[in-house]
């Protein structure tokens, strides 16, 4: 798990590399970072990964955009997606789960909570769960 | 005759025809209106020219504090990163002095065999044993690293207020661009088909990628919420 290759998808510099930074600072280093959807899809085409985080504000393509070319790729299609924005109504959420994010945070976020979405993830794609 | 009579009858407004008075009075106000309007004019092409500077100095500040914040975030890595190296040369150091201190008992038996033919070294030797550690490592060096290291990311937590404030501006910078669009248009009316306004350039406007609503909070509540919403939907959706 320590080896799994996150891409990190938010046009704030600021907030890839607090997102990054903490990744690092809870084990992960395996990380490649995009700019917005668009960036991100072209990442994972030339250098795959194993888990996506994206925030949903971003130009060129958004994040949910991009979670749903994520999900109706074959080769991608199963990969987890942790969404991170500062959208936190009801119906924000509830329309990230209907594109199949597998957790959802609201900015700001923290060390400890983005460790136990991340951990929680993990262990469910582990068990095959949903 | 009599058709004519009220056909002239009816054409008049009810009141009378307006006197020569009442004509004088009409004609000054509207005289005046005209530099009135013309007023009007001037300064809403001032001000349409005006918005794209404001959205450009908001867009400027974004940009400053983005700068900014990531030299925060860069003396923030080389920090946690020199405490890292501190922290893992005070391990090494710890496990020095443990094979020192092991060494130093092995001596502790020899010497005792010295109290009979040479109790002088003994006593020197018990002196030295006595005295204060000089090259020891203080007690509580790995907790002052740990609380820096933990200092050291919640200030790179809490830089995340530069994206929501970003996203705070960039809202106001989406409304001053459909002001500055309203004000265009009114501008284009009073022309009313004289010569056409002078172009105005657009504002920096951001496209629609941003959260005018972004907060920031610590409250836990909103996390706990969504946490709440998730499971719901995860319960009622994988039975």
């Amino acid at each position: 798990m320590a080896n799994t290759k996150f891409l990190v998808v938010d046009d704030s510099l600021t907030m890839r590399r607090i997102v990054i930074n903490t990744l690092k600072s809870i084990g992960f280093d395996n990380i490649i970072e995009a700019a917005d959807g668009k960036d991100a899809v072209a990442k994972l085409l030339s250098e795959g990964a194993d888990f996506l985080i994206t925030d949903w504000n971003m130009p060129e393509m958004s994040g949910l955009d991009l979670t749903k070319w994520v999900r109706a790729n074959q080769q991608f299609g199963e990969i987890p997606i942790l969404m991170i924005t500062t959208r936190g109504n009801k119906e924000d959420v509830i329309e990230a789960m209907k594109m199949r994010v597998n957790n959802y945070i609201v900015k700001p976020f923290t060390a400890p909570g983005l460790k136990e979405k991340i951990d929680q993830i993990l262990k469910t794609v582990g068990t095959g769960a949903a | 005759m009599g058709k004519k009579r009220k056909a002239v009858a009816a054409a008049v407004p009810q009141g009378g025809w307006p006197t020569r008075d009442s004509l004088d009075k009409f004609v000054k106000v509207v005289s005046g209106v005209i530099p009135l309007l013309d007023s009007i004019r001037e300064s809403l092409e001032e001000s349409t020219g005006s918005i794209p500077k404001a959205s450009q100095q908001l867009d400027n500040v974004t940009r400053a504090t983005e700068s900014a914040t990531v030299e925060i975030l860069d003396v923030l890595e080389r920090m946690s990163g020199r405490v890292r190296t501190l922290g893992e040369a005070l391990a090494a150091g710890r496990a020095s002095a443990d094979a020192e201190a092991g060494r130093l008992a092995d001596l502790d038996g020899l010497m005792a065999s010295l109290a009979s033919t040479r109790p002088d070294i003994l006593e020197r030797w018990k002196e030295y044993r006595a005295a204060p550690c000089g090259t020891c490592l203080p007690a509580g060096l790995d907790a002052e690293f740990g609380a820096i290291s933990a200092d050291a990311m919640s200030i790179g937590m809490a830089l995340q207020v530069q994206d929501i404030t970003t996203q705070q501006i960039a809202g106001v910078s989406h409304m001053i661009e459909s002001v500055r669009m309203k004000l265009a248009e009114v501008l284009q009316s009073l022309m009313d088909g004289e010569n056409p306004p002078p172009a105005v350039p657009a504002a920096a406007a951001p496209g629609g990628h941003f959260d005018a609503d972004a907060e920031y909070s610590h409250s836990p509540d909103r996390q706990v919420s969504t946490d709440e919403i998730v499971e719901r939907w995860k319960r009622g959706h994988n039975g």
